[in-house]
């Protein structure tokens, strides 16, 4: 049986509690992380976009549907309620159920806007796009 | 049997006498302890990747950071004497493997078929060739690179690496706390932890006989104060750092380095092109993390450099002397360095800078080891030199003005012009082993280096704005630092004027120059003493200022006192690199032209490296020497000038970490706040992030986009193809524009503008009105918003 010397059980021992670091880590971290109420994790967010931003200068007709981008990057899945209004009249509305990660292009409807400024946005947010309607 | 050589000797073993089999055996066993370590990277890098743990880079990124440059060491056949000295060295030099590697192989890749060389396929042959060639070369050289870089440094000191790794871990979860909830609690007793431990290591290294671990206790508090900022927010933390990634993610998306057609100098370094992409293809690093940990921890060797520098200094002294105090020493490098702006704030988020200053601080280190051979150490020095070229432009020429300047003052010394008389120099290399390690040929090469890479094979334009600058003004001698907060119509004023004449294609919208700006005040911390803010701010003035008159002091002492009373102490090459560091902090401090490109804060730290040495030898040659015959006044004055340096050390590293901020109110820094304007400035958050991708990725040339000064930082880590406009003052924003607003500008309402090159600034409060009125919202996630 080898024998052991004090310096050669220290480096044993030394190599084994960085090997019980690097393969314990992701329990170690999370654990900590919990402890102490902290995160790196992405800030999470939804965004709504338009799919042709220069519509914003050349303006949508009148029945043409505009084309809004929805993300969701708030960690879950979630059920949206998008709204379409103009001075604050209701337009439209409707509902999109989306995955965390996933995007989803949303066509809102313009029939029955008049010309000026549509604003689609998320319920309960503060998140929205604007697009000018021009008469058809 | 034994190999001499020109620095130590080497133990090996005779060769095996008998059979193919014993003879393989026996050569293995030459490159065990490098074989060993290879083996243990590669299986727990693949380990690691089995459970999807977030540290499978680790073990990678270890090797490649540090056996290529124990490979050179040992080729060389040369290492400082400390353990500290040739893990800071080993790293430096595997920077310069990996830059040369990865230049090379994008160079010559696209000329043989190879069109993407810097992807994962070809990194890893090439790697795994350098690893075949590394185990070769050391069993035919008899000499394991690993081996030869451990040999006599025994195990580590255990209670060193679990302070320091505590350190550290407190430091990430704080951060992690901050980020998450805002709670600066825990952030706040890691960073006490850190100075406390920094002040506790003065302390305790005070007696000369100090066992305490300082070179790790150094390393592992300036690493957690470093990850404190560094890891600050959704993504990288600073402002030039932005703007660095943008480039490293062109080159890690285009699998190959290329000379950029704009001359673009971000674009021109390889420590941001190639030295990240190589490590993401051979380990999986995150470009993100690249930035985020191992540039910090790089940095973090820097003090280490300049600390195992300092305390060798004495080797050269055969009578009298003993090395300076460790805690000495230690006290220098936390005043000078550690609680430098550059060091705490700066260089973190200034990655290409922050790694060639490292690199300068090893450099430096390799001019003072004795140890090595003279020979070996102009040969390091020479590579050196060579990686800092591609690493940095500004250091790379600061260097090479650094040489030509310390080779001739160090030649008027030698020759007896400046103050030493000839004869006792010439005593003196008779008398010790004293040397001059700077000589024509580096002087040369480092200017060959620094106009060869930069202006000769990529012509970039790093030069060109500072050299016109200085010929249409001047120098400019006035106090280098004042900027000033102008009201924001005046400030208005002075930018629309420039911009009609940088930015004649903006269309101003029909009546924006009648929006009313009223002006916004900066979120600061009140402090928990704010009475006594008026007292802290003079006391740290005086200290500040303070440490330049003991650089000052420091060099006139070795000239005139140190030099002519023991020239042995003093050699040609510290009087040099002394009087040339005390010329460059001065002319940068001073002058409003070179400051306005080059942070005189980031050129004190160069002062600060090259006379940390004559800084400690006259603190130490004035501390009275402790003997068995003191009497009770001596002891009375020992203690007292031990108490009052530990004071000056402790004002400026309170002041330097932001606890300062935090006691009697003011700007803290991001790492220890949660809505302070630096965050605001330089916190970058997800969906801040996101809505730059989303503008790379829908907004094309010849479209504008406009952001306002600290807004645009983001956009400048996904660059699109779009022109970048830099405000968003109503008069000044193109009615065609495409105008960011960062969450800043829009959840806290407030906006900033510079005019003047930064000279003159002011907060204004965001005029969303404005916009809301002339714009549509095309993008939008709540705290940012995109108007069209």
């Amino acid at each position: 049986m080898p024998r052991f010397n004090g310096r050669v059980a220290r480096r044993l021992l030394l190599s084994l509690a960085v090997a019980a670091v690097l393969f314990g880590f992701t329990p170690i971290s999370h654990a900590l992380l919990r402890a102490v109420n902290g995160s790196f994790a992405p800030t999470p967010y939804t965004s709504l976009a338009l799919r042709s931003p220069s519509q914003a200068e050349s303006g949508v007709k009148q029945g043409v549907p505009v084309r809004v981008e929805l993300t969701n990057r708030s960690g879950r899945t979630r059920i949206y309620e998008w709204r379409a209004t103009q001075a604050g009249a209701l337009i439209d509305v409707g509902l999109e159920k989306l995955a965390n990660g996933r995007s989803e292009t949303i066509l809102v409807p313009t029939n029955h806007a008049a010309s000026g400024n549509l604003r689609v946005s998320l319920a309960g947010t503060d998140v929205y796009v604007a697009v000018p309607i021009l008469k058809s | 049997m034994t190999t001499s050589d020109s620095d130590t000797r080497v133990r090996v073993t005779p060769l095996a006498p008998h059979g193919p089999l014993a003879t393989a055996r026996e050569i293995g066993s030459r490159v065990a302890p490098t074989g060993i370590w290879l083996s243990a990277a590669l299986i727990s890098s693949v380990a690691l990747a089995a459970i999807h743990s977030p540290l499978t880079p680790l073990p990678g990124v270890v090797t490649i950071l540090f056996v290529p440059g124990a490979a050179v060491m040992s080729i060389l056949r040369t290492r400082p004497a400390s353990s500290a000295g040739r893990a800071v060295l080993a790293v430096c030099l595997s920077m310069l493997v990996v830059m040369v590697v990865g230049g090379t192989a994008s160079l010559l890749g696209p000329h043989i078929g190879i069109s993407r060389p810097l992807d994962t396929a070809t990194e890893s042959v090439i790697w795994a060739l350098i690893a075949l060639g590394v185990l070769a070369i050391g069993a035919a050289e008899r000499r394991d690179p690993v081996a030869w870089i451990f040999e006599g440094a025994g195990t580590p000191n255990i209670i060193g690496v679990v302070t320091s790794s505590l350190l550290v871990l407190i430091s990430i979860l704080g951060v992690a706390e901050l980020n998450h909830t805002g709670d600066i609690h825990l952030a706040v007793f890691g960073t006490i932890l850190d100075v406390g431990v920094l002040l506790a290591g003065i302390a305790g290294g005070w007696d000369r006989e100090s066992r305490w671990p300082l070179s790790i206790l150094l390393f592992g508090a300036s690493l957690a104060l470093l990850l404190s900022t560094s890891l600050r927010g959704g993504h990288l933390y600073g402002s030039d750092v932005q703007r660095e990634f943008g480039v490293a993610w062109s080159t890690v998306h285009a699998g190959v380095w290329r000379i950029p057609a704009d001359h673009d100098p971000y674009a021109s370094m390889l420590s941001l092109t190639v030295l990240p992409a190589v490590l993401r293809s051979v380990t999986k690093l995150r470009l993100t993390a690249f930035f985020e940990l191992v540039v910090p921890a790089i940095l973090a060797l820097l003090p280490v450099a300049v600390f195992t520098s300092v305390r060798s200094v004495p080797r050269w002294v055969t009578s009298g002397r003993t090395a300076p105090r460790p805690g000495l020493a230690l006290g220098v490098v936390t005043g000078i360095i550690v609680s430098s702006v550059a060091f705490s704030s700066d260089l973190v988020s200034i990655t290409r800078q922050a790694m060639a200053t490292t690199m300068l601080a090893a450099l430096v280190m390799v001019l003072f080891d004795r140890s090595m051979s003279k020979r070996s150490s102009q040969i390091v020095i020479g590579l050196l030199i060579l990686a800092i070229s591609f690493t940095h432009y500004t250091t790379s020429y600061l260097l090479a003005a650094v040489l030509v300047c310390a080779w001739l003052v160090s030649l008027l010394w030698e020759r007896g012009s400046l103050v030493v008389p000839r004869g006792e120099v010439e005593r003196h290399r008779k008398s010790v082993s004293s040397r001059r390690m700077l000589n024509g040929t580096l002087v040369i090469l480092a200017v060959v280096a620094a106009f060869g890479w930069n202006l000769g094979i990529t012509r970039n334009s790093a030069l060109s704005a500072p050299s016109g600058a200085v010929a249409t003004n001047g120098v400019g001698i006035v106090a280098s630092t004042n900027t000033s907060l102008l009201p924001p119509d005046q400030l208005e004023h002075l930018l629309v004027g420039e911009l009609r004449q940088s930015a004649k294609y903006i269309v101003p919208v029909p009546g924006s120059t009648l929006v009313h700006l009223t002006t916004a005040a900066a979120p600061a911390t009140r402090g928990i003493a704010s009475s006594l803010t008026g007292f802290w701010n003079k006391l740290n003035l005086i200290v500040t200022e303070g440490i330049w008159v003991v650089l000052g002091v420091a060099l006139l002492y070795g000239i005139f006192r140190l030099g002519r009373r023991r020239s042995y102490a003093f050699t040609s090459d510290l009087v040099g690199l002394g009087v040339t560091g005390l010329i460059l902090g001065g002319l940068l401090r001073t002058s409003g032209t070179l400051a306005s490109f080059y942070d005189p804060e980031r050129a004190a730290i160069i002062t600060a490296i090259l006379l940390a040495t004559p800084a400690t030898m006259l603190l130490d040659d004035f501390l009275p020497r402790r003997t068995s015959s003191m009497r009770t006044k001596e002891t009375w004055l020992a203690r007292a000038s031990f108490i009052v340096g530990f004071l000056y050390v402790a004002v400026l590293v309170i002041e330097a970490t932001g606890l300062g901020a935090l006691l009697v109110g003011g700007e803290a820094p991001g790492s220890l706040s949660a809505s302070d304007v630096n965050v605001d400035d330089f916190a970058v958050s997800t969906p801040e992030v996101a809505t730059a991708a989303w503008l790379r990725s829908n907004v094309k040339y010849p479209n504008i986009v406009q952001a306002d000064y600290h807004g645009g930082l983001v956009l400048l880590s996904q660059p699109g193809s779009y022109d970048l406009v830099g405000e968003i003052m109503p008069a000044g924003v193109d009615r065609g524009a495409y105008i960011y607003l960062s969450h800043f500008n829009l959840v806290d309402g407030i906006s900033q503008a510079d005019a003047n090159g930064g000279g003159s600034w002011t907060l204004y409060h965001s005029t969303l009105g404005f916009f809301n009125r002339y714009f549509y919202v095309v993008y939008s996630t709540g705290t940012t918003r995109v108007y069209h």
